[in-house]
Formats: structure tokens, sequence, C-alpha cells
């Protein structure tokens, strides 16, 4: 491909393409539906990888810029030098690019999104609509870790909210309504603080790049009781997404309700917006606060890592201690952040990317004992390895992974998020952090053993292990866990340069 | 590091297990005949290059193989190294030799499970990791084998799935070692904070060159033995050891006996140097040791399932070996550790046999296997004597070496340790009359139970034999084994007064429990309902008290957030939301659907507003 | 022209909004309603094309003090906006008129307090 190839456009706009297709496709022409479901995002996935055996590691700016204007105004700023109001021209590209953050998560993303396709493809009802609701979500996934300015990421960011709301509210279970309600309703509300704050950022600043307000925002003079709220708004608005306690449960309603294929995508990819705002925004645009609030973040990431922890502890349904668990990881997620040094950062990032691929293995293996024992309540499963070898032995590696086993990618984000607080003036809350470790083992371990383990119920003798096809994806995302736990420098040496660019600023 | 020499002899032990594994994995259930073979065929590989290292650093040399760099940015670099010194080279040898023996044992004991490939495979999973463990070089290495030796145990106490005791024992065990591997979690990530480097290696010197300071150095120290604690079924995190028997016996002898288990005491030999600066971790060390020898060992006497039996014992003598390292001795204690090996596998195998003859692991409905099974009862006589020191077995002089090793200045726990000798004879002696000798309890188990397959009783003989010889291999005269054990350091020789008294009281023992099986005496703790015997049934009641305090507690802790969840956090966002319908109502009400009412409101809102901005522009 | 002339544009098109609010919000012959709301639009108009003239670049040419919003395209904007509005407050009351003459069918009676259906 030469290099002026759109990569990055190519790439989101592939599930526009997608979208297109299937809306032309009668709804009763289920197998064609279901291939065109699988090949648009392995076309994505394909590009994903392309960005990624192209990035140049060496450099901490955005690469692959692709930028298209979309709108430009003219608007008065108020120049206080001058006492006057100025105009300037402001124009508001559709400007993408990929950098050290945003690569790990693009690909996790392509991966998710493609397996997730694949897990889709024992789904019957409705599949025209599932598929243009899949490909639209996937388009604001896609964008919105590429997106180079506010608005560019606000619109992808809605567009994931509206996806997941229809899919959830169409094609969950029985609570399905009201969890895409509080769903809605809580995003809806911590989308409406982030856009203020994005306004106000722009008042501050005069620029929606992202990059120009990491740039500008440190050396404006403002006043310092609007930076702290601005910061603490951000933290609140992407704290609805992450989620962090006591904004998780909406979260936990649309775990415990939306399709198994769409969870793994919300808790795959969806929540890991809400990381990744944590360090391009909160990090990337306040970095001479983080250093003063860092102790607070990572005391909010104790309070995740140990309540989603008891709480797993002691749900009857699988889905739920899933729910749970993915509030506990997050709360590592918030370690790495407040740690404030590479070691942290960079077990944040890994803890996204892991516990997105984790997730999503859990939830495509949780779908699958679904739909043939018809239950996910722990105490009406059993025995399941007897039946079903394949899938309760990848649901152990799964579980195995997920409480950090080492040579598995859960640990080596798990490992670094905690050097990096330990490192950090906020260790003490690290070393209560340990006890996590120890709950985080055996609620996963209490979960999945009694589904696999012990006594096989009557009810359930006759049940079939995983098909060829099914095996795929299982498989595919177990060896990304592996590798990513064997060889973590796949991830690292991209990751680099743009986490010493960004801590760069924390000291100057 | 002195006399370092490049080498691939290291990545030659650890990867045979490593594509057996994989291979394994692959292959899976369609090659259920060969999967045995292909597991013994790569560890005798592994063995064969484990010698081969051993010879070569028997002068006290090191094998240094080129590391693999798996993560690197600053000052965090994780290197998989991999060096081979005299220590690690008698553990690899141990490890592998051990493996290679249970695995062919395997082969006959597994031959009827329908799951024999996944035996073997997490066989190989296991083997991989606990020679990995020994060769690692770098701290996340070694904790990731070292949790890799976890996984694979966990795995295989839970083989047997369907039964829900299995299950629980699988469950105690991963949680019960998860807990003291927290304490390497942090050790590591001290290392690195104190040191900038995850080298192993920069550790030690740091500490050598009292670059740390003294608190710090007892802090790592302290850590790492909460891991090794944890590993080697030491007090107060002994409780998953005796439950792990739950697994296939061979999984005992090799995991729960012989390696694993050890590995605790290869951790806290391997990190010496950060013992050897800090005197208060080190009687922490002995102090834990000399406890859990003699609280495991008065806990053996009462129980009837023969594994279990063996079990409280290894934890006993693990006890002895911590001792030993506490009291300085490293080469005391891996002497032991290799004996201990032996002749514990060699009971475990032995047992399987029994277990495997007569069906059931209850000693109380076995007896007189000795004319059944002579050759499976003798190699048992054999080991148990070694067990409770009886010369010239191999038990006697490593045990000797621990006991000597502590009589310079810790006189309570060479008491400790003594009486220790006394109570394993009894106990040891009490499963000897109970299953080999005196009359059948239970004739048609009797009737039924036969010798082993010769699969099953050469590994036996081998073993058998390494029992009467390894007391020997401390002397000069073995060459290189003797040169190794001596590059590890003095170790101790008793003087000939202790061991009469051992050997003494070792027979005293023996003979007392043959007078009680026999009920020519009454025995102390031969009735049932004395709280004496409820309380070492019960186990001291730890079990019942982890089982219900921190097991309860972590529920109870779930339920209160989950009520949190419920009651407060989702009543608070529902309250809200309640609350904004209500009042949208209640609006909604008062307009009435009159347009100019509804204007008139908006109007009056923007005046109000105007009036605030215009008294808060007044400043500016 | 002076800054008070300007003053005067701006006092009469305000006496304008104003009586056309009182009109929209109290009286209840719907018609009347409409009247006032065209009355506000008018005082709207008065108000851009004076202040058209009056700023700088405008054709007064006159300098106001700070802040001045500055831009030299606010001559013609003014106007255009103007008849900007005039248009569309044209197809606003044809549709006013033609919901009003609806209504009116369906309940005989020009009064705005009576029209509540969305409500009931």
């Amino acid at each position: 491909m030469p290099e002026v190839f759109p990569l990055l456009a190519a790439f989101v706009l592939t599930p526009v393409i997608g979208m297109l297709v299937v809306a032309f496709v009668p709804s009763r022409e289920g197998g064609l539906l279901k291939t065109i479901g699988w090949v648009i995002p392995a076309v994505a996935f394909v590009f994903a990888a392309y960005a990624y055996a192209h990035f140049n590691i060496q450099s901490a700016e955005p690469q692959m810029k692709a930028s298209w204007p979309l709108f430009s105004f003219t608007f008065p700023l108020y120049d206080p030098s001058i006492n006057a109001f100025t105009f300037t021209d402001v124009s508001v590209p559709v400007a993408l690019a990929v950098d050290g953050l945003s690569l790990p998560l693009v690909l996790m993303t392509a991966l998710v999104t493609f397996m997730s396709a694949l897990a889709v493809q024992s789904e019957t009802r409705r599949l025209k609509a599932f598929f243009l609701f899949l490909f639209l979500l996937s388009v604001g996934m896609n964008g919105v870790f590429l997106a180079q300015n506010l608005i560019v990421f606000f619109v992808f960011f809605e567009l994931t909210l509206v996806a997941l709301y229809f899919l959830t509210a169409i094609f969950g279970g029985f609570g399905r309504e009201k969890a895409a309600t509080a769903f809605l309703v809580m995003n809806g509300l911590g989308s409406l603080v982030m856009l203020f704050v994005f306004v106000v950022l722009f008042q501050l600043t005069g620029t929606w790049e992202m990059r120009g307000i990491a740039e500008k925002l440190p050396l404006a003079a403002i006043d310092p009781t609007l930076k702290r709220t601005l910061f603490w708004l951000l933290v609140i608005a992407l704290g609805v997404k992450l989620p962090i306690f006591p904004l998780h449960t909406w979260m936990l309603k649309v775990h415990r309700e939306a399709p198994p294929a769409v969870v793994m995508l919300h808790s795959g990819v969806l929540l890991k917006i809400g990381a990744y705002g944590l360090i391009r925004f909160v990090l990337g645009f306040f970095p001479d606060l983080m250093p003063q609030y860092a102790p607070a973040l990572a005391l909010l990431g104790l309070v995740n890592l140990l309540y989603g922890g008891f709480a797993a502890f002691v749900q009857p349904d699988l889905r739920r201690v899933f729910a749970y668990a993915s509030l506990s990881h997050m709360g590592i997620v918030l370690f790495g952040v407040a740690a404030l040094n590479t070691y942290g950062l960079m077990g944040a990032v890994f803890q996204m990317v892991s516990h997105g691929l984790i997730s999503a293995l859990l939830f495509l293996l949780l779908g699958m004992i679904e739909r043939r024992t018809g239950t996910s309540r722990i105490d009406e499963l059993g025995g399941l390895a007897r039946v079903m070898p394949t899938i309760a032995g990848m649901l152990l590696f799964a579980a195995l992974a997920n409480l950090g086993l080492p040579a598995l990618s859960g640990f080596i984000a798990e490992f670094q998020a905690f050097l990096g607080l330990f490192l950090s003036p906020s260790w003490p809350i690290a070393a209560c952090g340990l006890v996590g470790l120890g709950i985080s083992a055996a609620y996963m371990l209490r979960a999945v053993l009694r589904t696999t383990f012990g006594p096989l119920g009557a009810e359930h003798a006759e049940v079939s292990d995983a098909r060829p096809l099914e095996v795929v994806p299982m498989f595919v995302l177990a060896a990304a866990i592996i590798l990513i736990g064997v060889y973590p420098n796949v991830l690292a040496v991209p990751l680099q340069a743009t986490l010493y660019d960004v801590l760069g600023r924390i000291g100057g | 590091m002195t006399n370092a020499i490049a080498s691939w002899l290291p990545w030659a032990v650890v990867l045979p297990p490593l594509v057996s594994f994989l291979l394994l994995t692959a292959l899976g259930s369609k090659i259920r005949k060969a999967a045995g073979w292909i597991g013994s065929l790569a560890t005798l590989i592994s063995l064969i290059f484990a010698f081969r290292a051993l010879t070569a650093v028997s002068g006290g040399a090191t094998l240094v193989a080129d590391p693999l760099l798996l993560l690197s940015y600053g000052d965090v670099e994780v290197a998989f190294g991999a060096d081979v010194s005299p220590l690690s080279a008698i553990m690899l040898v141990v490890v592998a030799g051990v493996s290679f023996l249970v695995h062919v044992y395997s082969i006959g004991y597994m031959a009827k499970d329908p799951r024999i490939a996944v035996y073997f495979q997490y066989l190989s999973l296991f083997t991989l990791a606990m020679l990995g463990l020994v060769v690692s070089t770098n701290w996340v290495e070694l904790y990731v084998f070292w949790e890799l030796v976890g996984a694979a145990s966990f795995l295989l106490i839970g083989f047997d799935y369907m039964r829900p005791a299995a299950r629980a024992a699988a469950f105690k065990a991963f949680i019960v070692t998860r807990i003291g591997d927290i304490g390497l979690f942090a050790a590591m990530i001290l290392a690195f904070a104190q040191t900038k480097s995850l080298a192993i290696a920069d550790t030690f010197q740091a500490v050598q060159s009292g670059a740390l300071a003294p608190n710090v150095v007892t802090g790592l120290a302290l850590l790492i033995f909460l891991a090794a604690v944890g590993k080697s079924g030491q007090f107060p995190l002994h409780v998953w050891l005796p439950d792990a028997m739950e697994g296939p016996t061979p999984v005992s002898a090799l995991i729960h006996a012989a390696t694993m288990v050890a590995a605790g005491v290869y951790l806290v030999a391997f990190t010496y140097p950060i013992f050897a600066q800090s005197p208060s971790a080190q009687f922490v060390v002995a102090t834990i040791g000399a406890f859990t020898a003699i609280f495991a060992a008065t806990m053996a006497l009462v129980q009837t399932d023969i594994k279990r039996v063996l079990a409280y014992s290894t934890v006993s003598q693990l006890g002895y070996m911590m001792l030993a390292l506490g009291a300085g001795s490293v080469g005391a204690a891996i002497f032991h550790l290799t004996t201990h090996a032996f002749f514990k596998a060699l009971l475990f195998l032995a047992a399987g046999a029994v277990i495997h003859a007569v069906g059931t692991n209850d000693i109380t409905v076995m007896g007189g296997l000795a004319k059944k099974m002579p050759v499976t009862a003798a190699w048992f006589v054999i080991a148990a004597a070694a067990l409770v020191g009886l010369p010239p077995l191999a038990g006697f002089f490593s045990k000797d070496a621990v006991l000597a090793s502590t009589v310079p200045g810790y006189p309570a726990h060479f008491t400790a340790a003594v009486l220790t000798v006394l109570l394993t004879a009894a106990y040891m002696g009490r499963v000897l009359w109970l299953v080999f000798f005196g009359e059948a309890r239970d004739a048609g188990r009797h009737a039924a139970a036969h010798e082993a397959p010769l699969v099953m009783r050469a590994p036996m003989h081998v073993l058998g034999v390494l029992v009467l010889v390894a007391g020997a291999f401390t002397a000069p005269w073995t060459g290189p084994i003797g040169r190794v054990f001596g590059a590890l350091g003095e170790v101790a020789h008793a003087p000939l007064w202790m061991a009469g008294l051992t050997t003494a009281l070792g027979l005293l023992g023996l003979g007392f429990s043959f007078l009680c099986v026999r009920g020519a005496i009454p025995c102390p703790l031969g009735d049932p309902t004395r709280a004496a015997y409820r309380l070492l049934e019960e186990r001291y009641y730890i079990d019942w008290f982890y089982e219900r305090a921190v097991g309860g507690a972590a529920a109870l802790f779930g339920r209160f957030a989950e009520a949190v969840d419920r009651l407060v956090i989702d009543g608070l966002w529902r309250g809200i939301a309640d609350a904004l319908i209500v009042s949208g109502e209640r609006a909604d009400a008062a307009g009435g659907g009159q347009i100019q009412r509804y204007n008139a409101v908006a109007l009056f809102a923007l005046v109000v507003m105007l009036v605030v901005f215009a008294l808060s522009m007044k400043g500016v | 022209m002076t800054p008070s002339e300007l003053m005067q544009y701006l006092l009469f098109s305000a006496m304008l909004f104003v009586l056309g609010l009182f009109g929209a919000l109290t009286r209840r012959n719907t018609v009347i309603v409409l009247l006032s709301i065209e009355l506000m639009l008018n005082a709207a108009n008065i108000n851009l094309v004076a202040l058209s003239r009056f700023l700088p670049g405008g054709a007064e040419n006159a300098r106001l003090p700070h802040p001045s919003l500055a831009g030299d395209f606010s001559a013609t904007l003014g106007q255009t906006v103007a008849l900007f509005t005039i248009a569309v407050a044209a197809a606003e009351v044809a549709v006013g008129l033609a919901a009003l003459i609806a209504f009116y069918r369906l309940k005989a009676s020009p009064n705005v307090d009576e029209m509540d259906s969305l409500k009931r």
C-alpha cells in the first residue's frame, strides 16, 4: 500500500460500508448477513494490524494522520490583554491519527470486535438490525481512540452510546429496557458533563485539538478553582464510563441483561474508553494538578478493587461475578494512572488491553454456556467440565488469566500497576491493594470451579461441547492473552515514546 | 559472579517439558496411550541434561545461559535468564529425577483414566514450571514460574474434578498459597524499589554490600519467607497441604511431597544471601520451622487416611528444612530436601500401590498387606525407617545434619526437633503396623489386593536404592555429587551422642506404637472421645477458624458491599430519578397547557438571569 | 449622527418590544397575539438596522467605546439579518394563521387559552 493510503480512515469507514451493505440485504438472508457480519470486522482488523506493523515506535507524535474538513466557524474570544474580543477562525476537521497510547487499544478493539462478530454466528433473531447496530457501535469504537480533537471524539463517543442502547434494549434479557435506560441516563449525564468541560476547555484555549489543549492549558493563566472544578468534572464524566465507584450500577445492569456478544464489546472495549480518557484528558490536560490529586485517584482505585472483589465473592450469577470483577479490575487501571510514572501508566494500558481480551473471552464462554444450559446461575450449573471439556477448560484458563496468573496478560498488567503505585507517594494504598490479589483469586475460582467442577446436574447431561467454528474466537483470544503475557514487549515497545511524552509534562 | 561459564545447558534442561506440554496440549486426547511416554521421555532428557549440568558445576562454578528479553523500558528489564549454580543443579536433578520416576509410575497408575492425556499435560506443565523456577535469574521470572508451579498443582489436585472434595481442596490450595505468593509479589516490588533492577543478582549484591537498610533487608527476607511458608505448608499456612491429597497419588508424591512443597525451602536457600544479613529473619525462619515440625507431627498421630498421615509428615519434615535454613545451614537443608524427596516419594508411590490394590485410603480397614504385596511393603518399611531416621538410611544422615546445625545457639529449637523424632516414629509405626502387619480387617479388600505392575514397581526400586545410598551424598568420595554438596558450605556432622539419641528415640517411638496398635498398652490417643484426640482430629481447629473467620469475613464484606450497592447507591440514583420525575410532573401540572403562562414564566426567568448577570458584572 | 441618536433608536425598539411582549402574554384573542409577536420581531429588526449603521465600519462610522465587536462585515450583516427576519416572520404568520383557522373550525373560538389540547 502506498504512503498516501488513508489507513485510519479506511479503518473507521469499514463498518460504515458494512452498515450500507447490510441495509440493502433482505433480512431473510441470514447466512449472507452472518458472513458480512464477520468479514467486515475482519477487514477492519487487517487495517489495524497493518497500522501496528507500520507504526514508528520512536515517535511520540500522532502518526498516520488523516484529516478532512468537517466545519469551521468564527468565534469571538475575549482577549484580556487588550480587553477586547477578537474573532478567531476555528476549524474542526475530522482528524484521525494514532499514537502509542491509542495503538494497543485500536488493535484490541479490532480483535475483540472481530471475535464478538464470530460469536454472533449462532444468533438467529433479527440479525439485520443486530449487525446494523453492531457496525454502528464499531464505527464509534474504531473512531474514538483515533480522534484528534474533542468534537470528533465526542461524536464517536456518542455513537457508541446510541448503538449500545439499542443493542441492549432490543436484544437483551428480561430486564433489558430497564438496563438500557439506566445505561443511557447515566452515560448521557456523563456525556453532558464531558461536553460542558470540553466547551469550557475550548473557551480557555481556543482550540479543539487535543494536543493543542494539552500544550496550552497547563500554561494558561486560569483561576485555580475553575481548573480544579474542570478536573473533577472530567473525572466524574469519565468515571461513569470506567466506571468508578459509586457510578457503577448501570454497568452491572448492562452486564446482566445485554446479549453476550454485546457484553464482550461493552466490557472489553467500551469501559476502556473511560480509562483512555483518563490518561488522554485528565492526565494529558491537567498534568500540573495530577500530583496533587493522584492519591485521591489511587484511593478511588482501591475502593473499586476491594469493593468489586468482595461483592463478586458472594454473587449467585456468573454474569454478576464477571461484572463485579470488571469493576475490580478497573481499580487497577486507576492505580496505574495514579502512580504517575512509566511503570504505572504502562500497567494501566496493559490492564486496559489485557482486561479487554480476558473479559471478552469470559463473556464469549458465558454466552456459549448460557445458550446450552439456559442459565448463568452458579447454583444451577456444575460439573460442566464433563460435558463440555473445551469450554470448561477455557473458562478455567480465562479465570486464571483474570486473577493474574503469571505468563498471562493479567499478571504483567497488575505487576506494573502495583510496581508503579508502590514507587509513588501513594504506596500505602498499593499495600492495602495487595489484599485484592488474594480476593480476586477467591472470587474467580469460587465462581468458575462451582460451574465447571463438581457433580453434573442431570438436566445438563445432554449438552454438547463447542463446535469447531466456536472454538476459533476462544483460541484467538487465548493466544492474544498468552502472547502479551509471555512477551509483553509486544505492547510496551510502541507505548514507550508516548508515555514518556505524557509523563514529561508532569515534571515540567 | 565467580566462575561463570556460558552454556546452553540450563535451557536444555528446561525445554523438554515445554515441548512435551505444547505437544500434549495440541494433540490432546488423540494420543491417549502415547501421552505418558511423551511426558516421560521429555523428563528423561531433562534429567540427563541436569546431570550434565551437575557435573559441570560440581567445582562450584555457575552455568549462565543467554537470557531472553521479554519486557524492557526504563529501569524495568524482565529478562528470562537461566543460571545453574551448585544449589540449583542439585534441585534440578532432584526435580527431574523424581518427576521422571513419577511419570513412569503414572503410566501404570493412570492407565485406566480417560483423561490420561490431560494428566500428563498438567504434569509436564508442572515439571516445566519447577525447572524454570530453579534456573530463574530475574525476580519476575522467579515469580512467574513460582505461580505456574502453584497453578499446575491446583490443576492436579482438582484433577478428579467431579468430586466436591477435590474441588474444595484445589480451591483451598490455590487461595492459601496465593496468600503466601503475595509476599513474593511484594518482595519483588520492594527489591525493585530499592535497587532499580529486577535481576536477583543485583539484589544480592545490594544486600551484601550493605547498600540497603537493615530493616529493608529484614522486610525483604520476611516477605520472601511468607511465600515459602505458603508453598511449603509451614504454620500458619499449612492447611492446604493435607487437603491436597485429594489429587492422584503420584501427584502427591511428586508435587506435594518431593518437589513443589520443597520449592519454599529452595526459595529460602536460593535467597539465602538476603537472610544471611538479617539475624532476626533467620530466627523467624528457624522458629516457624521448628514449631511446624512438632506441630504437624502431632496431627499426623490421629489421621486415618494414609495419604494424610504422609502429608502431615511432609509438613513436619519441611519444618526441619526450614529450621536448618534458619540455623544457617543451607547444606543441611538441601541435603535433607534431597533425601526427603527420595524417601517421601517412595512412601507415596508405595502408598499409591497399596491404594491401587485395596481401593481405599483408610488405614483402619487395611492390615496384613505385607503378605500380599511384599515388594511394596519392603520399600514402604525402608522408606518409613528413613523418615524416622534409622541408620544407615538416607534420612538418618540428613536429619542428624539438620539437628547438628541447630546445636550452636538454638537449644529450644533443638529440643523441639528431637521430640519430633519420637512423634515421627510413633505415627509412622502406627501406619506400618496397621497397614502391612497384623490381621486383615477387611477380608474382601485383602483378598483382592495384589502387587503393582512392573511399570509402577520399577520407579519404586530406583527410589528405594536411592534411599539406601543417598545418606552418603555429602561424603567426598561420591565424586561430583559430593563436591556439589560441598559447594553449598560445610554440612555439620552430628556427634555420636546425638546419633545415638535420635536412633534410640526412633526405636522407642516405633516400639511404643507397635504395642499400642496391638493393644498391649493403653494408648494416650486411643480414645476418640477424649479432648486431646478431638483437638488433633480437628487439626487444632485452625481450618475451622480459617473457613469461619476468614472465609466468613470475606463473604460478610461481600454481602455488605452488595447491600450497599443495592440499597444505598442504586437507591440514591433511583431516588434522584424519582425526585426528577415527581418535580417534572409538578411543574408540568402547574402550566396547565396555557401557552401564555409558559411564556410569562420564561420571561420571568430571563429577567432573573439578567438581573443576576448585571449584578455580577458590576465589579468588572 | 451621534451615539445619543443611536440611543433613541434603541429606546424606541425596546418600547416596541415591550408592547409586543405585553400583548403576546395578556391578550386572549389569537390574532392579536400574532400581531404582538410581529411587533416584537420588528422591534428586533429596528435594533439590527440601527446597530448596523452605528457600528464601526457602519454607515455612520462612529466609534463606540470598548469592547468593540470588530469586523468589516458588520455594516451589511445587520441589514441582511433584518431582511431574513422579515421573510421568516411572513412565513411564521402564514403558518400561524393557518393553524388558527384550523383551530377555529374545531372549537369555534379564537381564544388562545382554550388551545390546550396537547395537554389534555
